[in-house]
């Protein structure tokens, strides 16, 4: 919120510098996001009379115009602005006058007249948007006098960031009260007086308030004989300082108290409304409003209306209806000042997308005791711009009249929440600066009543956190808490997740954390395992490509893999770590979510050294990570099955990695259609692990087993089989093979082949298999004698030929 | 039998000084001291010297051999040395071409800011929580304490799902099903992943946070200032200047904004493009937890006090590394990972 210092200046006394006071609001509260100074180089530009206008000779649409700045001395300015005249008063700058846009004025010749400066449009000064021609200045305006002066524009605009429960600092008065409280410079309080007629404003208009729970007060004051032109210049910019575009001279008075005291307010035509009643009320049911914007708005039942002769004329709080609107030729107003409830006035704004500087005031609580000054104040300002007479007295409707309700501030509890003590003096004090009452009732309690526009004031903490406000952050104690050590640190899954991290940063792959929103496309090409999952669709998506949550990391995986390629990357590697969503297919508004890992390795990883360009990697090398990390993670039971069903993978690369029998994920190839569509290498490999059901197979803790004191004797197997033969079969029979498991410590295929002179469709594979026995050393004939037999049974077991 | 010795042993001398490599050493070895060399065989012939001279001529044949034994040793020993000396000479590679390997990965920027800020918090005796990302209103919103239709909840611009579900706006949502499962004395940190319908250079539509907060009996606003005050001068250097500033979330009451004093310019360049010449940067939101919030949970706001405090991490990582952009995150472009 934009808040101009020169106005503050007329709510409390500033001594202070703009810098101290914004450093002060900060720290309590008031954030101060930017201190801009305006219109100081308009103290240099000056009010000017032009004397007489002559056509340019050597240009049609410019002007030789003899201006004067002072009585006896005229100068010659070439001016290009249709609107130039002979009489008016404009503003002029000087040669050697800098403007506000960073021109520097110069003395010139333009098309061989000499011009001694230049009469300024409002865009010029910087002032506004109009650049159609000179900016006319009051006729009573003084020659000479400087811009900056007759329209009070040197000025210094702060621009405040209100927290939503500061709604009391919505306004210039408001800031100027906190600014009192905060330094102790002296709050003026400008009184406000309206001279009435003698007709009283209760015998004309009726107001009623059907429901008082979404209307505490409503006051209507009614101003006669107005004549609708424009805002004196300086109110014009006044209120172009902060934000707000005048209108018309009524409309930018009921702005300008809003702007000054937090109370917005809305101007009817009087006679323009269907009868000389107002009535608040909700809509009743859905219908259709028309509001001044030309909109047609639908309404539902709950919406608060403000009625009069039984038509809406204006959605409250919000907008009023072109109907009844100040137009050119208004004479009578009806001014509205009410305060209507906050959840009310957000909901109906919010659904109908009309917020504005009213609605963020009704919605953050406006003071329901300051309404009916507003409407004077209004009253009287638009009597002194506009003209008319202002009906004597309000109609006030008040059914929301009630005590503020008081607090029970306990002093032990401030210093027990705060870490210090303050001294109750101090405490009465600090809360009497706030505009608090405060009383003393039992002993070490308190009794504190907040002003009635601190409706964020409710409960002891509340006001003990406006003592620490007040005190200043800066000087409460800085301690450390008393609390037992404890704390159990890292937790086996955080543990597991780093120790992932880090081995696969080691093994080539660098750590990508994409967008967990994903394209419907995307999510369709990755579909997940468990069909029973389908997407988690949002609603307000940033765009169609991130419109659902991702189904698998592959998704979004292989988006940064493709980023990275486009960039001329050939060999790029990457794993992310985080969570894929889904909802239920069969039962609604049921979600969940799972941490998965996956890898992605796009021709091959990346390596350094002679020779290693052309390296690509392969289906085993990325095999190979996988089985460093479940090794890692000390995962046993691990098996290798084919996988062709999986949409997204090569049906014939593919393998699902299953830990005691059950699947954690699958890694492979990029199906090749994929890789089309996604223009990626046909040597693009995936891997997707679902860790939250893979860690449930880490052990909790590492045995240690002896060191073995016998020695191991190797021998090697070689055997012939089908081209298509799993060589893990093989692995699997040793193991389960009963007359050695004892004796056999492992078994390793250490060599595959085909081509001459293994028979076509055949390969031939070789082992080494270790025997050791834990009680004695096994002799060559022992060994020689299991290792036949072992042989033997498994080519008969497994049909595989002895070579 | 003596003049015989002494003229092997002259001979074997000066056969010696005239070689130089280790095979003609070896020669001369078995010449002399082989099994049929001069001095073995005349070893032999000891037992026809008289039996009075024998001990002497003995020790004088031991002297000879040993003599000639080590200077046979010696030439062999220089030979090979210098052989040796030839061989190194020959033998270089190029030592700058570059090692082979497979080049490291990197872990991203917020994976590692985000640990070493959880583990300040572990080293001061937090525990780590975790929670769902697609949330529910109440506990997202309702239970730390923003009422529906109140502009509180324009703070945060949010992702709907359905009537009652949202992505997480932040990581609060976690202290509440912490305290709905555990009771107090509690100190959790909870890093995660939130949401906010908002994207331009410093906002990202999915960012990162950790959350942290602490209850237990008579925890002050003090000490909340006493543990973020060491946990930022930990994170940023132990001289870094910390300020608490008011400011307002509906869940904390007093509220307070943290702010470090600027990491480049330190506070004094009014031109610092990264502090805005305030000399402070705003760093994480903080503050004694609401009562309301204790009340939704079960808790006494009159038996436990606690603070709570949340800090995005994309921001954290953008002051500590300088980042520009927050897009950068997202990208994951490898010839930006690679740098960290």
């Amino acid at each position: 919120m934009k808040v101009s210092w020169n106005w503050l200046g007329e709510f409390v006394e500033l001594e202070w510098s703009v810098e101290r006071v914004a450093e002060r609001l900060a720290m309590s509260g008031l954030e101060v996001e930017s201190i801009e100074q305006r219109g100081r180089e308009l103290g240099a530009v000056l009010v000017a009379e032009v004397v007489q206008v002559e056509r340019h000779p050597g240009a049609d649409r410019l002007s030789v115009c003899t201006i004067r700045v002072e009585a006896e001395q005229t100068i010659r300015v070439v001016c290009g602005a249709p609107n130039v005249r002979a009489g008016l008063h404009v503003p002029y700058a000087a040669p050697g006058v800098q403007l506000p846009n960073g021109k520097r004025i110069e003395a010139a010749e333009i098309r061989g007249v000499a011009s001694a400066g230049m009469l300024c449009s409002e865009v010029e000064l910087g002032l506004g948007p109009d650049e159609s021609g000179l900016l006319i200045l009051p006729s009573d305006a003084v020659l000479g006098d400087s811009i900056a002066k007759l329209l009070d524009v040197d000025d210094v605009v702060l621009d405040i960031a209100i927290t939503p429960n500061r709604g009391d600092c919505a306004s210039v008065l408001g800031v100027a009260r906190e600014i009192s409280a905060l330094t102790g410079q002296r709050l003026r309080r400008p009184r406000v007086s309206v001279t009435e007629s003698a007709q009283h404003a209760a015998e004309i208009l009726r107001v009623k308030i059907e429901d008082p729970e979404l209307c505490g007060r409503y006051v209507a004051r009614l101003i006669h004989g107005v004549k609708i032109g424009p805002s004196p210049l300086s109110l014009q910019y006044r209120l172009r300082s902060v934000g707000i575009r005048p209108h018309n001279n009524v409309v930018d008075v009921t702005n300008f108290v809003m702007i000054e005291r937090g109370q917005p307010l809305h101007a009817f035509d009087a006679q323009r409304l269907p009868a000389a009643e107002i009535t608040v009320r909700r809509a009743g049911s859905a219908m259709k409003y028309t509001t001044l914007d030309g909109q047609e708005r639908d309404l539902e039942a709950d919406d608060l209306l403000i009625t009069s002769g039984g038509r809406a004329v204006a959605l409250a709080g919000i907008m009023g209806g072109a109907d009844s609107e100040v137009i050119d030729s208004t004479q009578q107003i009806l001014l509205e000042s009410a305060c209507f409830a906050p959840s009310r006035i957000r909901r109906t704004a919010k659904r109908l997308g009309l917020r504005s500087e009213a609605s963020f005031r009704f919605e953050r609580g406006i003071d329901i005791e300051a309404v009916a000054t507003a409407a004077d104040r209004a009253a009287a300002l638009i009597v002194r711009y506009a003209g008319g007479k202002v009906a004597a007295g309000r109609v006030d409707e008040y059914p929301g009249a009630q005590p503020v309700a008081p607090i029970a501030l306990r002093l032990a509890r401030v210093g027990e929440l705060l870490g210090m003590e303050i001294a109750k003096p101090d405490v009465v004090s600090q809360l009497k600066a706030l505009g608090m009452s405060v009383t003393p009732a039992t002993r070490g309690t308190l009794t504190v009543v907040p002003p009635s526009y601190r409706t964020d004031i409710t409960r002891e903490i509340d006001v003990i956190e406006e003592i620490v406000r007040m005190v200043g952050y800066d000087n409460v104690p800085t301690t450390m808490p008393e609390a037992a050590l404890a704390g159990e640190g890292l937790d086996v899954i955080e543990r597991c997740y780093r120790e992932i991290r880090r081995l696969l940063s080691a093994s080539g792959l660098s750590e990508a954390i994409p967008y967990t929103f994903c394209s419907p496309r995307l999510n369709r090409l990755f579909p997940p395992a468990d069909g029973a999952r389908v997407p988690v669709a949002i609603l307000n998506p940033m765009s169609g490509e991130e419109s659902e949550m991702r189904l698998s990391v592959l998704a979004a995986l292989v988006r940064a893999l493709k980023l990275n390629v486009d960039q001329a990357a050939g060999h790029v590697a990457l794993f992310t770590l985080g969570k894929v969503f889904w909802s239920d297919a069969t039962t609604t508004g049921v979600y969940g979510e799972a941490m998965h890992l996956a890898l992605a390795v796009h021709r091959g990883i990346p390596m350094a050294g002679v020779g290693t360009r052309e390296q690509q990697a392969d289906f085993f090398d990325v095999k190979g990570i996988v089985e460093s990390l479940l090794e890692s993670l000390r995962v046993s039971g691990v098996t290798w099955e084919p996988a062709a069903d999986v949409t997204s993978f090569h049906p014939g690369k593919t393998a699902r990695v299953l830990i005691n029998g059950q699947s954690v994920g699958v890694i492979g190839a990029l199906h090749p259609d994929l890789a089309d569509e996604l223009n990626l290498d046909a040597s693009t490999w995936l891997v997707e692990l679902d860790l939250e059901n893979l860690l449930t197979y880490c052990p909790p803790r590492v045995g240690f087993k002896e060191l073995p004191r016998f020695p191991v004797v190797m021998r090697d197997l070689a055997v012939m089989a089908e081209a298509q033969f799993a060589s893990d079969e093989v692995v699997r029979f040793v193991r389960e093979w009963p007359e050695t498991v004892a004796l056999i410590e492992g078994v390793q295929l250490f060599d595959q082949y085909s081509g001459a002179p293994i028979p076509e469709g055949k390969k031939s594979l070789a082992f080494s298999v270790a025997y050791r026995a834990a009680d004695r050393t096994l002799t060559d004939v022992e060994v020689n004698e299991l290792h036949g037999r072992l042989v033997h049974a498994l080519t008969m077991g497994l049909g595989l030929e002895q070579r | 039998m003596k003049e015989e010795l002494e003229r092997i042993r002259r001979e074997a001398l000066t056969a010696l000084a005239a070689v130089s490599s280790e095979a003609d050493a070896e020669q001369l070895r078995l010449r002399f001291l082989g099994r049929k060399g001069e001095l073995t065989t005349v070893v032999r012939g000891l037992r026809d010297v008289p039996a009075d001279e024998r001990p002497a001529v003995g020790v004088y044949l031991n002297e000879i051999k040993t003599e000639v034994e080590e200077q046979i040793d010696r030439v062999v020993s220089q030979a090979r040395s210098q052989a040796r000396a030839a061989q190194v000479a020959r033998e270089r590679i190029d030592v700058t071409v570059p090692g082979k390997r497979r080049q490291i990965g990197h872990l991203h920027p917020l994976t590692q800011t985000m640990e070493q800020i959880v583990d300040i918090f572990v080293g001061l005796g937090f525990n780590v929580a975790t929670g769902p990302d697609v949330e529910d209103d109440y506990h997202n919103f309702t239970a730390l304490n923003f009422p529906a239709d109140h502009p509180a909840r324009d703070m945060q611009d949010t992702f709907f799902i359905d009537e009652s579900h949202i992505l997480r706006t932040h990581t609060s949502p976690v202290q509440i099903r912490v305290m709905e499962a555990l009771k107090a004395p509690l100190r959790v940190v909870v890093p995660g992943t939130t949401y906010r319908h908002d994207s331009d250079v410093t906002h990202s539509p999915m960012f990162h946070q950790v959350e942290g907060f602490m209850v237990d009996r008579k925890v002050t606003f003090g000490d909340l200032k006493g543990v973020l005050t060491l946990a930022m001068q930990r994170l940023f250097g132990s001289g870094t200047r910390v300020r608490f500033r008011a400011s307002f979330f509906p869940f904390t009451e007093p509220s307070a904004e943290v702010d470090i004093g600027c990491v480049i310019c330190k506070g004094a360049e009014p031109s610092c493009r990264i502090c805005k010449g305030t000399g402070w940067l705003e760093v994480l939101g903080s503050g004694l937890i609401d009562p309301n919030v204790f009340e939704a949970v079960g808790y006494n706001p009159e038996e436990v006090s606690g603070f709570a405090f949340g800090m995005g991490v994309e921001r954290i990582a953008m002051l500590k590394y300088q980042i520009n952009d927050i897009r950068l995150y997202s990208n994951n472009d490898v010839r930006f990972l690679r740098q960290f």
